[in-house]
């Protein structure tokens, strides 16, 4: 076990090695019950011309480490004990690796073809008397994004759903397999265009990581800005949807309103209104920020005030309120099983936030809190007074952000090249491999990256934040919810399905 | 008044319920996007669109049946038949007034939403059949409360010809009963014509509609039919409300060409603030779960109730 010290935070990065793939899994079952442990990757890391290891990234904030384990298969082996068997958070993953490399996890409930939905066989899981199935997608009305949900109903009761996703799949992962790093980024920005930021931090900050270099704050000062423009953006996006689904059309025209004036912000602000061209691996954005922080903190104040009475007037809506209420409950242990993040999982009383768990020392400085339910009810209104909560703290840790940022107190850190770090690399067996993390508006985004000697991608896993929330979606709309509670628990999610396609 | 001056106003009723009710409907349309702060298109979108369905091709699903095909005229003509049946410009009775009272126009109407139920449960969308067990439930909840609404009427003016109910209930002008009419009666529009709090009809989610289910099969002229037929059905529940339930105010009380023309004017302004009315509940409540829509059809049948309490004790 080699103990190696992280870049610019206090967080640890522990290697373990193992000899079987069956001695890797029963270490990380071992964490499914650890109250705060994570999973933060789990897959194939491939080697040229074939899957060389098996990789699982264990996040453990309580005690600042992140372990990396990680083992290869004995020649030949197709099979492998199931993690999902134990820990339902690898299902979706599992699926994804076997259709990928065809080595067995055995014990795995499902293993139906997920990468490629058209050819999947139909799996029929109720049965009996005036069970009616009602298909609902890929292609459906209004502005959504591609996917299809099998519903299972008696009546208006749903008893079983099962979403079925990647038809937006572009296999971004080895599209960029033998790009030079700077250019990765360009894909990454695209994985999902409504968590551009958390995307491209994520992928900057892995590459930083497998490189060993440490950035300037000032340019981790901006990201950190930049995600909280997107956190806005798509804060005012969810509400509305939400509004939108329980029919409160004024409420949503003017939630949509607030969304347009934040994208104008991030427009003027660099020139893209998803935020696009603003992170970058080693480099910061070409912002003044000395000449629009004024600007920028003024306008949104304004964006802010409005917001605030609209979602005033909303909670004082009784018929809105109604339909949130109890709908769609996300119990705690299903969100601890399946590893659920973002605002769904802090609606059910689970702390789980990047920015807290992974990034405490860079948020610090601007107040951050974690906004929790505390009673963790875990319903569709808890996700609402969540995402109410986090923009009033957005707001908050943007207007000192910004400020940080104008006031120019980074000078006396060192040039803005950054520093290089090489310990990192030391004695680590994974070679020029990083993780990065970022606290999209949906949760937690995790990229690790592995570079060749040339500075190419060999080797790109991406792991959105929808991606841990979608299989729970299934579990939330079954359970005592009718047919007329789905839209409104579907936009409480606020689900994205490009950053889960790739 | 000779004959032939009446039978020519109730051709121009069934006129101005045929050409009107689209306007009314694209004025309703417009209002509503206007309180959202949104431009909104043309009062006259309605009429393009029509223009366009009519244009476009009919696609029959394979196997739907005759009731499929059928079902767009009768929900088209059902609005018509009640428009011979009821005020809609004129205080004094046509033609066809003593054909029917306000019962069998509610059946007339019944009729036209139960054929199209059945088209659309012949159709091949799944949504069909859900649009049409949703509006089974909606129309379960309502019927109630209309038969109430009849049953006050009837007390009150000892008659449920409209043509006479009108100048009864204006007699009781705003009294306890008239009030509770008009509120429950109300209540019965909104749930009839798929409008906020009951049904969302700017709403495109597949699994929250309740009307719009219906129509998922139906292209080209039929689906024009439809939406027409809806249009008018809006109007011809419309001018129950307005000109008999709330009051006659505004009618031609005379044949004569320039009065007909005023209360067409007159007829109009009232849509329209009825229309400014919808938008009203529109934008200020959400929409109901679906089981709650029994509970909202209760309160209005509570008042309904309440009116006919009231009026057992005013006929003592």
């Amino acid at each position: 076990m080699k103990v190696l010290t992280a870049q610019g935070s206090n967080l640890k990065h522990v290697e373990r090695q193992h000899h079987r793939i069956g001695d890797l899994v029963h270490a990380v079952v071992h964490f499914a019950s650890e109250e705060s442990a994570q999973l933060l990757y789990f897959g194939w890391i491939p080697k040229t011309g074939g899957w060389s290891r098996l990789l699982a990234v264990i996040g453990r904030p309580k005690h600042a480490l992140i372990e990396w384990h990680h083992a290869a298969p004995t020649f030949g082996q197709t099979a492998y004990p199931s993690l999902s068997a134990r820990w339902p958070a690898a299902l979706w993953l599992e699926r994804e690796m076997w259709e990928l490399t065809k080595v067995l996890p055995v014990g795995h409930p499902d293993l139906r073809a997920i990468l490629h939905p058209e050819n999947q066989e139909e799996r029929i899981v109720v049965h009996g008397d005036e069970v009616f199935q009602l298909p609902l997608g890929p292609v459906r009305s209004d502005v959504v994004e591609s996917m299809f949900m099998r519903f299972d109903t008696q009546g208006e009761q749903i008893v079983h759903m099962q979403p079925e996703l990647f038809y937006k799949h572009r296999d971004i992962e080895r599209l960029a397999v033998g790009l030079l790093y700077p250019d990765g980024r360009f894909l990454a920005e695209r994985v999902a265009g409504t968590s551009t930021i958390a995307h491209a931090t994520a992928y900057a900050r892995a590459i930083e990581h497998a490189l060993g270099h440490v950035v300037h704050p000032k340019v981790e000062q901006e990201r950190i800005v930049f995600g909280e423009l997107e956190r806005l953006y798509n804060h005012a996006h969810d509400m509305a949807q939400m509004a939108s689904a329980a029919g409160m059309t004024v409420a949503q025209a003017q939630l949509s309103r607030v969304k347009e004036e934040c994208l104008r912000v991030n427009g003027d602000l660099c020139g893209s209104r998803y935020l696009r061209n603003a992170v970058l691996p080693y480099k910061g954005s070409d912002v003044e920020w000395a000449q629009v922080v004024s600007t920028v903190i003024r306008r949104l104040r304004d964006i802010n005030g409005r917001f605030t009475q609209c979602l005033d007037l909303l909670r004082r809506t009784p018929t809105f309120v109604d339909r949130f209420v109890g709908a769609g409950i996300v119990k705690q242990e299903w969100a601890r099983a399946y590893g659920t993040v973002g605002p769904v999982a802090r609606a059910c009383g689970q702390p789980v936030d990047v920015r807290e768990d992974y990034l405490r020392d860079r948020y610090e400085q601007q107040a951050y809190r974690v906004v929790v339910d505390e009673a963790g009810t875990g319903d569709g209104w808890a996700r609402f007074v969540v995402r109410a909560g986090e923009w009033e703290i957005s707001q908050r840790v943007l207007t000192k952000g910004l400020q940080l940022l104008a006031n120019g107190d980074f000078m006396e850190a060192g040039s803005l090249a950054g520093t290089q770090d090489d310990s990192k690399n030391d004695g680590f067996s994974l070679e020029r491999t990083g993780i990065g993390l970022s606290e999209s508006p949906r949760g937690r985004v995790c990229h690790v990256v592995q570079l060749d000697p040339d500075g190419r991608l060999a080797f790109w896993g991406i792991r959105a934040a929808s991606a841990w929330n979608w299989p729970v979606l299934g579990l939330a709309v079954a359970n005592g919810n009718i047919q007329q509670d789905f839209p409104p628990i579907e936009a409480s999610f606020g689900l994205s399905c490009a950053g889960v396609d790739r | 008044m000779s004959e032939a001056r009446l039978f020519s106003l109730q051709l121009l009723q069934l006129g101005f319920v045929l050409v009107v009710s689209p306007l009314i409907a694209g004025v309703l349309a417009r209002m509503k996007e206007f309180v959202q702060g949104k431009a909104g298109p043309s009062i006259f979108q309605p009429y393009r669109d029509l223009r366009k369905l009519f244009q476009k091709e009919r696609l029959i699903p394979e196997g739907s049946g005759p009731v499929y095909r059928l079902a767009p005229y009768l929900y088209f003509s059902a609005p018509l038949i009640v428009t011979l049946l009821i005020p809609v410009l004129t205080t004094f009775p046509l033609f066809m007034a003593f054909a029917g009272d306000m019962m069998a126009g509610g059946f007339i109407l019944g009729l036209g939403t139960y054929v199209l139920l059945a088209g659309a449960m012949a159709g091949a969308s799944p949504y069909g059949a859900i649009g049409s067990s949703r509006v089974r439930f909606v129309s379960m909840s309502v019927e109630p409360v209309l038969i109430l609404v009849l049953f006050c009427v009837s007390f009150v003016a000892h008659t449920t010809i409209p043509y006479i109910v009108n100048q009864t209930l204006w007699g009781l002008r705003w009294s306890p009963i008239h009030l509770l009419l008009i509120a429950s009666f109300f209540a019965i529009l909104l749930a009839e014509t798929g409008r906020i709090p009951v049904d969302n009809p700017s709403s495109h989610h597949e699994f929250s509609m309740i009307d719009h289910n219906r129509v998922y099969d139906y292209s080209g002229p039929d689906l024009a039919l439809l939406e027409w037929g809806g249009w008018m059905k809006y109007v011809a529940l419309g001018t129950i409300f307005l000109n008999v339930i709330v009051s006659p105010y505004g009618l031609s009380h005379s044949p004569g060409l320039i009065w007909v023309a005023l209360a067409i004017v007159a007829v109009f302004v009232k849509f329209v603030l009825l229309d400014a009315a919808i938008v009203w509940v529109e934008s200020s409540f959400g929409k109901l779960r679906l089981l709650r829509i029994a509970e909202f059809m209760a309160s209005a049948g509570m008042a309904a109730g309440l009116a006919v309490l009231l009026g057992i004790l005013h006929a003592w």
